[in-house]
């Protein structure tokens, strides 16, 4: 079975440094895709390019086995597209252009696009420009599902809806999922990514830097550890911790001492063994920050990883 | 080898068939429901002006004496004898009509392309099944319908008035001398659209037509006064455009017209289809 979108060396550069570079994707059938990346970094290039509104400059996309360029207009009939940016006719309510967009698909029952606007509290009654961002955007997620397309492909879904409704969109997506659908979504709001996505892919500076398990991730990466002791330790001691191999940041402070370990915790264990232990916390970081890390300097040891 | 050349069959068979069937008429259809409102100010207005135009003619009627015209004057404006409704009409409206009535197919035709990308809509619509080939066409085929109800629309509406008015203008007349603005119409609002399949800007196609059709008017004008340049008239679209109301429709130049649309709109499909669309 074809995969449901696939990059083969996908390359679009245009104006000065923008752009992206051999970007080599695959989003299986069925599963949920996050996409990660700051502004700028070539998320909105990289799904406009695979939905063939750009032609690739070198490399090629296929969504289905369909190319993205040649063959975009077949394709299209297998997708559902939320544009990052758009906007929607002025003087055409949300009935009218779901209505629309159903005749094109060849869709005749709008009971799902009815359950949708019930779902997301939308007015399909209303004519566009007088609807706020958020209501905007809830006729932008309708069109989007409403004929239950084979792959879903949403640049920053959630972008001026309210927490309620996001709940409500990210638990559509998850029913989506459980009827084959394939969803490739581009966020910065890395909490809904961790929640909902079976893989995430890393975009930085138009290159895709690594493809993970959201989970995963968060599981691999580097711990923030406190311990308190019982007494106060000397500098002397305070340094052997801080000598640790993978340990940076390291903070003392009131009978504390804080830092990120990058994976040495036997020692870490062993050595804590030998002085009174009051209190220990080993955190997980947020998936933002393992994303810092990755966009950051690469001076925090393992996890970044440099990009030539 | 063979399997290759079956996976190309293939392919060709998906190009073909990209489209649902109906998908023109439908974007026909929702591009008409687009024009209803502007078709409405454009054909009322545009009445009212014909309208007003009869109403003055009796009060005017040999108050101007054009005898005293130079001849070259004369030629380019069209004028014979403005004692008749037709080259008065033809001399005080028809002559100029194209300079103000192409302005709604270009400013709807820039708007197809380059102003619809800056609206930021064309990713919406263009994520349906619909190639932009469709698009452009089925703009270009809703604007050909309204534009061309307009001029029908008014050219009864003036025979009407100038019936009431006792005022001798056949409805033959008033028809060629409204419907000829159809081709050059189309014509350069297929230059808006041309040029905003590739600058990007619905301003700048705006613009650039504007220039164009301004330009190809004072063209016209220049080789019917300079003698010597007679020759250029042949590069203006104004030539083709003629005096309908007195001379009749230039049908061989409607054509000549209609062919230049059909190939700009050509034209911009090739372009639109080989371009990024940006946001």
């Amino acid at each position: 079975m074809t995969a449901a979108i696939a990059t083969y060396d996908l390359t679009k550069t245009y104006g000065q440094a923008r752009g992206i570079r051999d970007i080599n994707l695959t989003v299986e059938r069925g599963e949920i895709f996050g996409f990660l990346g700051p502004n700028g970094a070539g998320k909105s290039t990289t799904l406009r390019t695979v939905l063939g509104f750009m032609k690739p400059s070198s490399g090629r996309a296929e969504v289905l086995g369909f190319d993205s360029w040649t063959e975009k207009t077949r394709m299209h009939a297998h997708i559902g597209n939320l544009p990052g940016e758009f906007s929607l006719e002025d003087r055409m309510t949300g009935r009218e252009l779901i209505r629309f967009f159903a005749r094109l698909r060849g869709v005749r029952d709008l009971a799902f696009a009815e359950e949708l606007a019930t779902r997301l509290d939308a007015n399909l009654d209303r004519p566009m420009r007088r609807l706020s961002r958020g209501n905007k955007q809830k006729i932008g997620i309708i069109q989007a599902l409403f004929h239950q397309p084979e792959v879903v492909i949403l640049d920053e879904p959630t972008g001026g809806l309210d927490p309620l409704v996001q709940e409500e969109f990210l638990k559509l997506l998850a029913e989506a999922r459980e009827r084959g659908q394939t969803v490739f979504f581009s966020s910065h709001v890395l909490a809904e990514i961790e929640r909902l996505a079976d893989r995430v892919g890393i975009i930085r500076e138009g290159e895709l830097i690594a493809v993970e398990d959201p989970t995963r991730l968060t599981q691999q990466a580097f711990r923030h550890v406190r311990i308190a002791f019982a007494r106060l330790l000397t500098l002397e001691e305070q340094g052997s911790f801080a000598q640790l191999p993978g340990v940076e940041q390291f903070r003392a402070e009131d009978g504390q001492i804080m830092f990120d370990d990058h994976g040495s915790f036997d020692e870490l264990v062993k050595l804590a063994a030998q002085f009174p232990v009051a209190s220990l916390d080993v955190e997980r970081p947020t998936l933002e920050e393992i994303f810092l890390t990755y966009y950051g300097a690469p001076a925090s040891g393992g996890a970044a990883k440099e990009v030539a | 080898m063979s399997a290759r050349a079956q996976a190309g069959r293939l392919a060709a068979t998906q190009t073909r068939a990209a489209e649902p069937r109906g998908t023109f008429l439908i974007s026909t259809r929702q591009a008409l429901r687009g024009l209803t409102r502007s078709g409405l100010f454009w054909g009322v207005g545009l009445a009212i002006y014909a309208v007003m135009l009869v109403a003055i003619f009796p009060s005017l009627k040999g108050a101007v004496d054009v005898s005293t015209y130079p001849q070259g004057l004369r030629d380019a404006l069209g004028i014979t004898d403005m004692s008749h409704i037709r080259p008065f009409l033809q001399v005080e409206f028809i002559s100029y009509l194209p300079l103000v009535l192409a302005f709604y197919p270009m400013t709807v035709l820039a708007g197809t392309i380059a102003g619809a990308e800056e609206r930021r809509w064309l990713d919406v619509l263009l994520g349906n099944p619909v190639s932009r080939r469709t698009v452009v066409l089925g703009a270009m085929a809703a604007l050909a319908v309204v534009l061309f109800a307009i001029l029908v629309g008014d050219a009864v509406v003036m025979w009407i008035f100038a019936r009431l008015l006792d005022i001798d203008l056949s409805l033959s007349a008033s028809l060629q001398g409204m419907l000829a603005n159809w081709p050059i119409g189309l014509a350069f609002g297929a230059v808006a659209l041309a040029v905003s399949a590739t600058v990007r800007s619905r301003a700048a196609a705006l613009g650039i037509a504007a220039a164009v059709m301004f330009g190809f008017y004072l063209l016209n004008l220049l080789a019917t006064l300079v003698s010597g340049v007679a020759w250029l008239k042949w590069l203006s679209a104004f030539h083709y455009y003629g005096s309908p109301m007195t001379e009749g429709l230039f049908w061989g130049g409607a054509v000549v017209l209609l062919i230049a649309a059909g190939v700009l709109t050509a034209v911009a499909v090739a372009a639109f289809e080989r371009r990024d669309i940006y946001t």
